[in-house]
């Protein structure tokens, strides 16, 4: 059983809204919709991008993240990536991710403690990545900024190389390889969002362990935790999402 | 150490440098030149050196243990300070010493660190491999504050010897026991040196099932026999254990912002008529130090030499044996206002020694599961487990040959409902990590946003094991 808790919240987060996507709209083009609703002053804040993938590292993914739902559904999410917007386009704003499938392979991760420099482009194709999300996240950049470099440099805090160890034999389905959720260690990219984010100030996932974190639970924390986050004068997650895509229904 | 001038950090609030001072084979105080850094420095006597044994227990002027509780202000720096005593008659002393930080640091590259370490027992440890091992422990990490969570001492033990009815001579005996812990390297110091310390005993540090008459112990059968251990013991924790200018008994209290300590003795003072386990003192500071927290918005962490969460010991067992919390009538007023702590401040942290294996426990009150509000009890147990005739050989010969504890018990699961008489609901247990063996435990602090992240780890004191970490947990604010 994945230790999880769930928000005693009646109703879910009225500020993270439902964005349908408009027929043949980019991954990109969706994501500029949504930070263009929100004005400048949401346009500064980091920002968080979930995505749900189809390739066969995001089905594994999400059906690996099952155990944080209460009906044991896969995720509609597969991966996160840490966004500093700095005011000009969305794909040249500095962009931080631990991804299963590095585009331009793992290389040798220690220095950077697996942190690899994301790519927006690359979660352009809708069909690939159909659900997506785009989580403001109330702090200021600088930070932010502050403590993905230090996260970088500091493995003792929180060692996402292993993570990345545990994680690739079980997507890649080497071995026995069981799934590494349910011995509390989080995604690699979720776990580095939420350290760093808590370093920063901000508790990204009131229900979860930072160790255990994973996209779900980011998810989790931006529709359910709102009341949580918004107690004595703090500030909520807020965004937009879509996420038709499902690989399965529970019954009722 | 091992040297006859031993110099301790104490645990006391921000800015606070306290120093526990131990010399031995004196017969007067002697005369004490000090130096903070390099320079000379005066530091406030809390309590100034004196002999441990004195008055009715000193019985002729035999070389003895003087001790004193000093301290210095010193600047809010997470660095060690290097402070020196010329003891009169004795070379130099230095030692690197700490004070405890203000606050659990911001930023994902520190921790705030807590050592905890409880149940010493020196005759099981004669190859000193406690101290060996702290030695390696730490050199991974540098333990802020370092809480001995009962036991300190087995005055009681050897079983079956037969100890002195006289105040003096009992002094004498127990003083011997002290000596050994606080000042060779071959038996405790080193892990009492290991960080600011701060104590709660438990019944060992007088005898078992103190105040009740022990089976094993014959000076505990009559009431004067009683009376001369209870006061023996009592003056020695006083001098060794309680680094606190305030009188023996008394609550030790400090913050780590946003954590704040409560140690609560509910031992000295123990009622035989299970009445209460604290004094009217203690009540009203726990009283207050619960309001404080919920008007501070701290986080407690409230340390008891005993588990709150145990079955109540039977009417035999508690005369007989192993008397528990809830066998005193002020049980339901001290669940009561850790219940009031939980529910107002924030998640609470219970820390204890006593049960001779580790485990960390989730309490989570019945009628507020929804809420995620929570105890966490932190057991760390033994050091060095205690010998226990007959039970030890047969273990040794049941167990594998490769099994490194072959004395050592599995934790008890806790699980279902647990009571504790005096809060306002039941509470579901759920046992999150168990640990076995000989160990000391490191609890590791990091800010979480408004919360704190808490990652235990069990160091195995055993060269060659490597420690283990329990899942994390966080500790929230209402």
């Amino acid at each position: 059983m994945l230790e999880i808790r769930s928000s005693p919240a009646a109703a879910p987060n009225p500020n993270l809204v439902s964005q349908p996507r408009a027929r043949n709209q980019t991954n990109l083009a969706w994501l500029e919709r949504a930070l263009k609703g929100k004005g400048k002053k949401g346009g500064s804040s980091p920002l968080l991008v979930l995505l749900g993938g189809t390739d066969p590292v995001s089905f594994r993914l999400r059906v690996a993240q099952s155990h944080a739902r209460h009906d044991l559904t896969p995720s509609p999410w597969s991966h996160v990536v840490l966004v500093e917007p700095a005011g000009g386009e969305l794909t040249s704003a500095p962009a931080w991710e631990i991804a299963l499938d590095p585009a331009g392979g793992f290389g040798y991760p220690p220095p950077t403690n697996g942190v690899q420099r994301a790519d927006l482009r690359r979660y352009e194709d809708a069909g690939r990545f159909p659900n997506l999300a785009v989580l403001h996240v109330p702090l200021e950049v600088a930070p932010v900024r502050d403590a993905v470099q230090r996260f970088m440099r500091q493995r003792a805090a929180m060692d996402t190389v292993e993570l990345v160890t545990r994680w690739l034999p079980y997507v890649w389905g080497a071995g026995r390889a069981t799934n590494p959720l349910l011995d509390g260690f989080g995604l690699p990219s979720a776990v580095m969002a939420e350290v760093v984010l808590g370093a920063a100030g901000f508790e990204l996932t009131p229900g979860i362990a930072s160790s255990a974190s994973c996209p779900e639970a980011i998810w989790q924390a931006a529709r359910w935790w709102h009341e949580y986050h918004g107690r004595e004068d703090g500030t909520p997650l807020t965004g937009a999402y879509t996420s038709e895509h499902s690989l399965c229904v529970a019954p009722g | 150490m091992s040297a006859n001038v031993v110099l301790h950090a104490c645990a006391a609030g921000a800015g606070r440098l306290r120093v526990w001072l131990g010399a031995r084979e004196r017969t007067t105080a002697p005369a004490l030149s000090w130096s903070l850094d390099g320079r000379p420095a005066q530091p406030r006597a809390l309590r100034p050196i004196q002999s441990a044994r004195s008055g009715p227990f000193l019985g002729g002027d035999t070389p003895r243990i003087f001790a004193g509780l000093y301290e210095f202000s010193v600047a809010d720096a997470p660095r060690a300070f290097r402070v020196g005593v010329s003891v009169e008659g004795a070379p130099p002393v230095t030692a690197s010493l700490r004070a405890v930080p203000r606050t659990v640091p911001a930023g994902l590259d520190s921790s705030f660190q807590l050592m905890l370490a409880s149940c010493f027992y020196s005759d099981e440890d004669r190859g000193g491999v406690a101290g060996v091992s702290m030695d390696s422990v730490l050199r991974g990490c540098t333990p802020d504050l370092l809480l001995l969570l009962g036991d300190q001492v087995y005055l009681d033990l050897p079983p079956l010897q037969n100890l002195p009815d006289a105040r003096p001579a009992l002094a004498r005996k127990f003083e011997q026991d002290y000596a050994r812990n606080w000042f060779d390297a071959g038996a405790y110091a080193k892990v009492v040196h290991a960080a600011p310390y701060a104590c709660v005993p438990d019944d060992h540090d007088y005898w078992n099932n103190f105040p009740m008459p022990s089976v094993q112990s014959q000076n505990t059968w009559n009431v004067a026999g009683r009376a001369a251990w209870a006061d023996v013991a009592r003056m020695l924790y006083g001098h060794f254990q309680h680094v606190d200018p305030t009188p023996v008994g008394t609550p030790v209290q400090f913050d780590v912002e946003p954590l704040s300590f409560f140690l609560l003795d509910s031992r000295a003072w123990r009622d035989p008529d299970f009445q209460f386990t604290m004094t009217p003192q203690a009540r009203d500071a726990l009283s207050d130090w619960v309001s404080r927290c919920i008007r501070e918005r701290k986080l407690g962490v409230f340390a008891t030499g005993q588990s709150l969460a145990m079955p109540r010991a039977s009417d035999l067992n508690r005369r007989f044996g192993d008397s528990t919390m809830n066998n005193y009538a002020d049980f339901h007023f001290l669940s009561g206002q850790l219940d009031r702590l939980m529910r107002e401040a924030g998640d609470v942290l219970l820390l204890t020694g006593d049960m001779h294996w580790g485990r960390i426990v989730r309490l989570s009150p019945k009628d507020a599961i929804d809420s995620g509000m929570q105890m966490i009890e932190v057991i760390s147990s033994p050091t060095s487990l205690v010998t226990t005739p007959v039970r030890d050989p047969l273990a040794k010969l049941k167990a594998d040959k490769r099994d490194p504890w072959p004395r050592h018990s599995d934790a008890t699961l806790l699980g279902g409902v647990v009571e504790l008489e005096g809060a306002r609901s039941p509470f579901f247990g759920y046992t999150l990590y168990r640990h076995r063996g000989n160990h000391v435990c490191l609890l590791s602090f990091r800010r979480r946003g408004n919360s704190l992240e808490v990652t235990p780890r069990y160091f195995p004191l055993l060269p060659g094991l490597q420690p283990t970490s329990a899942p994390s947990f966080v500790l929230r604010h209402r």
